[in-house]
């Protein structure tokens, strides 16, 4: 059975015109020109400096000049290997094809048995990632929740553990923002790839890094950036603009300010690491400044936003991740179906090599099991759609048109059993009559949903770790655990 | 067929609302155009060696004159290709529709795509109680009175079947019950057979003033259903025959159901229903040359575990309401595809996945009109809570359609190199320039989890009915004046009055 579900989606629609496209790249350059960034690490300065970089040491800022920029732009590579464990889920990203991700990472998850909002554990993210192993329409797991019940000096550690022991599919390690943390990730790592050329030569993991709104880029994010890129980690940029708040009150605005930081991110990336594998995350989204509410809100603007991004990367040249399961709704409600249904149209004909966060409710605060469940019903949906159809005479069933003639019926026709299966067979939706549905209580989807997670959580058993690596690999968390005076 | 942005947003008589037909710009073509070539063939092979019934002599002999062979005793009519390429070419690619209210008339054809009610819908919902029951007149009235005040639906189905009426006349009672209800265009769907086609002309000339007013202003318009597979039947026909000498555009639709009444397949599907709209189209040309009509494609599916239409619909249905938007297109007959219609009992995630793809949908693959706001349980129960939601899909549709601007002033050069890294826009001037630029929902939740919990964590179907009860508390239709209320009454009386005295 196919363990990964992916989708080559053909369309190229756009929300903006090319020129409007590249009006934005123009002001992206200027910005970096004339108001540069932060750049939090002394380090990484001086390396920028070294290379030509015009940086001013006494506030942190690196401006950058249009050529420079176009330059190391045009050195990034367009696909690269997101390897894994279980090698038949190695993913080609950027190669043509689209993938699921989780949504990561949450400190809160609605239990699965009271169904009661509290603060995420490491065997919650443990058992999201069993799941996410189990389900062909998951290409790829993100660090889903927090592991909040472990110390925060090594918690990347616990995170890549029980992601470790709950999939073998590709691991991106998102949460990891230090150097102490990447340099504990990558031990852990190279044991299971067997050495570091072996990481090197198959990443196991993916790695990308948060700039902080508007325009600074955090010491601790830059410097588990260059240990990443120092083993041959792909690190990709990723920005979550709030427009109103930490962007301007306009899409353009946001768009241009969520372009900037991303390239900012690729081309210090690139001017210290030639050639080296990376990709545009962007989730910029809005708050609603009326009422002074400072929530993430879903309209509009944010599939513009989410379009407009897709269309830099494509421009770029670079893989791209797309946000399709942020909804703002605080269960799986009518609006929580309509936001990431949309999101994940939108992605489907202006494509992402990475579909990202399944499994979330408000804004990407709460996980839920059940909403894994079905966002990957509606990713599934969309692969389907898209496979399109046959269209020739035989197909179409012309000796049974002619057959059945007017005024007929096809129920007993030949080739009505031999197709009537080819139709899509949802998981999640209801499909009971009225009385049916009546007669089960009334049915959610996310009741099916819940039936399912136990289902699977019951049933699947993940390929385990070779004997003794899960030792091997808890010596080297419990080696990264500091005390609180290190931290 | 490209409009400007909006062109189609119209001021009302009253200044109050709009009509917001989604913009036609670049479109998604779910078929390769390899398909469309095959599925041409398959139509016209179908056409000429497998033919249509048509259930009326008058019809066989205008088919037999232009050219078709036609087996009279069969009632049968199989079309040369030569024929149906000529006809189809007849039907016009623009044409208008009035409305009472002339701000609110609609333009076939100008790259506007305008949203309807749902329509023949037998039972009503009340998504408070959960309660299902029959519709009646005095629900027609109200839902359409509520669609007159929501300025994204751009004409009128007939939502609820007045089942308090008797069926022979009930076209008509849905005709006096809209009428006063809306000023906007009504799609006269239930009129199916020339005895009611002839009470709907004479209702109407009362409103529009006469035979000739009528004609130049069709305040409704009508389209007539193939039987699948393939046939025709008499009374469809002979009510097109009243119609169209009145000046009324007459659509022509097919309903195909694969495994039913079509084949299991997608080529299948939509080659027995292209076959059939291109049938009744033909003839429509033969019979009315140059007579306004739509290309009306509603493919549906059964779902093999209930013998009943498919609830769970999904990416069949996605694209065959996107695939039959774009063969319209590719004839360049104006073209109504299905939209919305949730197979979901309740207003819930199932829902807004369903009707949210649908809608966009219309955004990715534009048809001319789209059909249809207000139902759960696929078509079979209308939610006055659920045109509300559906008409806040459309919105969000509506504006994601329009796009952003990119200017100077809205890319915000200056506001970014003022704030500069690691601070924040909350009370730069660019912000409170700008910040009621964007879309609010009146119905998605975006409170603070604190302030949802503090409110009884409310359902979007909260906001909805909320929404609608400020509509049916405060808004009035355009009046009919009193004499042709009693009128329209009066030709209602004369026809049940008539029917009823046969039936004794």
């Amino acid at each position: 059975m196919e363990r990964i579900r992916s989708a080559n989606f053909k369309q190229r629609y756009e929300v903006a015109p090319p020129e409007t496209i590249e009006k934005i790249h123009m002001a992206t350059l200027r910005i970096l020109e004339r108001t540069g960034v932060h750049v939090g690490s002394e380090r990484v300065l001086k390396r920028l400096a070294d290379a030509g970089v015009k940086v001013d040491l006494t506030d942190n800022r690196a401006r950058f000049a249009p050529e420079f920029v176009e330059e190391k732009l045009a050195l990034t590579p367009s696909h690269f290997l997101a390897a894994a464990r279980d090698e038949t889920c190695d993913l080609d990203i950027g190669g043509g094809r689209s993938y699921l991700a989780t949504d990561g990472c949450p400190a809160d998850v609605f239990d699965l048995d009271t169904g009661e909002r509290r603060r995420t554990t490491k065997e919650d993210l443990h058992k999201l990632m069993i799941l996410a192993d189990a389900m062909p329409e998951i290409g790829l797991v993100w660090t889903a929740m927090a592991a909040n019940d472990v110390p925060i000096s090594n918690r990347p550690l616990h995170e890549l553990l029980a992601k470790l022991t709950g999939t073998t599919k590709h691991i991106q390690q998102n949460s990891t923002y230090s150097e102490h943390g990447a340099r504990g990730v990558l031990e852990m790592a190279k044991v299971v790839a067997g050495g570091a050329g072996e990481l090197r030569r198959r990443p196991l993991l993916t790695n990308f890094q948060v700039c902080l709104s508007p325009l600074s880029w955090e010491e601790g994010h830059l410097d588990a950036m260059t240990t990443f890129a120092d083993a041959g980690i792909p690190v990709g940029f990723c920005c979550m603009d709030l427009a109103m708040a930490s962007a301007p009150a306009s899409v353009a605005g946001t768009i241009v300010l969520a372009n900037t930081e991303i390239v900012s991110g690729m081309v210090i990336l690139e001017t210290l690491y030639p050639g080296h594998a990376t990709f545009y995350v962007a989730f910029p989204t809005s708050i609603d400044a009326r009422d002074g509410n400072m929530e993430a809100g879903w309209g509009p603007e944010e599939l513009l936003m989410q379009g407009a991004c897709q269309q830099l990367a494509r421009r770029y040249g670079v893989p791209v991740t797309v946000g399709v399961g942020g909804t703002g709704a605080k269960v799986q409600n009518w609006q929580a179906g309509l936001q990431n249904a949309l999101s994940a149209f939108l992605a489907s004909i202006q494509p992402g090599d990475i579909l990202s966060d399944a499994g979330t409710l408000y804004s990407s605060l709460i996980y839920s099991f059940e909403s894994f469940m079905l966002d990957a019903e509606i990713f599934g949906l969309l692969c389907d759609m898209w496979e399109g159809y046959d269209f020739s005479a035989e197909t179409a069933g012309m000796k049974d048109i002619s057959e059945v003639g007017p005024g007929n019926h096809f129920l007993g026709q030949q080739h009505t059993r031999d197709h009537m299966r080819d139709f899509w067979m949802p998981k999640f939706f209801n499909r009971a009559t009225w009385e049916d549905w009546g007669a089960q209580g009334r049915p959610t989807p996310q009741d099916a949903a819940r039936e399912k997670v136990r289902e699977i959580l019951s049933t699947h058993e993940t390929e385990p770790l070779p004997d003794g690596m899960d030792e091997e690999l808890q010596n080297i968390v419990a080696a990264y655990e500091l005390s609180d005076e290190d931290d | 067929m490209t409009a400007e942005v909006g062109a189609g947003a119209r001021t009302r008589l009253d200044g109050s609302t709009y009509l917001r037909p989604l913009p036609w710009k670049h479109a998604v073509e779910v078929l390769p155009p390899e398909a469309i070539v095959k599925l041409h063939d398959n139509t016209l092979a179908i056409l000429e060696q497998v033919g249509v019934k048509m259930g009326s002599k008058a019809w066989l002999e205008r088919m037999a004159d232009s050219g078709a062979r036609v087996d009279f005793a069969e009632e049968r009519v199989w079309f040369p290709p030569g024929l149906v390429e000529e006809k189809i070419k007849m039907a016009p690619a623009t044409f208008e529709l009035a409305a009472r209210d002339p701000a609110l008339d609609l333009r076939i054809g100008s790259g506007n795509v305008y949203l309807s009610t749902d329509g023949c819908v037998p039972d009503v919902l009340d998504l408070a109680t959960g309660e299902r029951r029959k519709g009646t007149k005095r629900d027609l009235s109200e839902i359409t009175r509520l669609a007159d005040a929501l300025p994204q639906i751009s004409f009128h189905w007939q939502p609820v079947s007045a089942t308090d009426t008797p069926d022979y006349v009930r076209p008509l009672h849905e005709i006096e019950a809209q009428l006063s209800s809306t000023s906007k265009h009504i799609q006269q769907m239930t009129v199916v057979d020339p005895w009611n086609a002839r009470g709907m002309v004479e209702m109407l000339e009362v409103v529009a003033g006469g035979k000739e007013a009528l004609r130049a202003r069709p305040l409704m318009s009508n389209f007539q259903c193939c039987i699948s597979p393939l046939s025709w039947e008499g009374e469809p026909l002979e009510a097109i025959d009243v119609l169209a000498q009145a000046g009324i555009p007459v659509g022509i639709c097919s309903m195909p159901i694969a495994c039913a009444t079509a084949p299991a397949t997608m080529a299948g599907l939509m080659s027995v229903m292209n076959a059939e709209i291109l049938s009744g189209i033909t003839a429509l040309q033969i019979a009315y040359p140059g007579h306004p009509t739509w290309y009306i494609p509603y493919a549906t599916s059964m779902d093999l575990n209930t013998g009943a239409l498919n609830l769970g619909w999904g990416p069949e249905e996605l694209t065959s309401e996107m695939a039959g938007a774009q063969i319209g297109r590719h004839y360049g007959i104006p073209t109504i595809t299905g939209v919305f219609g949730s197979g979901a009992k309740t207003a819930n995630w199932q829902a807004g996945v369903q009707n949210g793809m649908s809608a966009f949908g219309k955004v990715f693959s534009p048809a001319d009109m789209v059909t249809a706001a207000g139902t759960l349980v696929f078509c079979n129960a209308y939610s006055m809570e659920e045109l509300v939601l559906d008409a806040e899909i459309w919105d969000i549709a509506w504006t994601f359609a329009k796009g952003f601007d990119f200017d100077e002033e809205t890319l915000a050069f200056d506001a970014i190199a003022e704030v500069g890294p690691a601070n924040h826009f909350l009370g730069s001037q660019h912000t409170r320039d700008h910040m009621l630029d964007f879309w609010r929902s009146g119905i998605f939740d975006r409170d603070a989890w604190e302030d949802w919990e503090a409110k009884g964590k409310p359902d979007p179907v909260d906001n909805a009915r909320r929404k609608m009860n400020e509509i049916l508390n405060t808004h009035e239709p355009l009046p009919l004046e009193d004499d042709m209320l009693k009128e329209l009454s009066k030709i209602v009386d004369a026809y049940q009055a008539e029917r009823a005295e046969e039936d004794d």
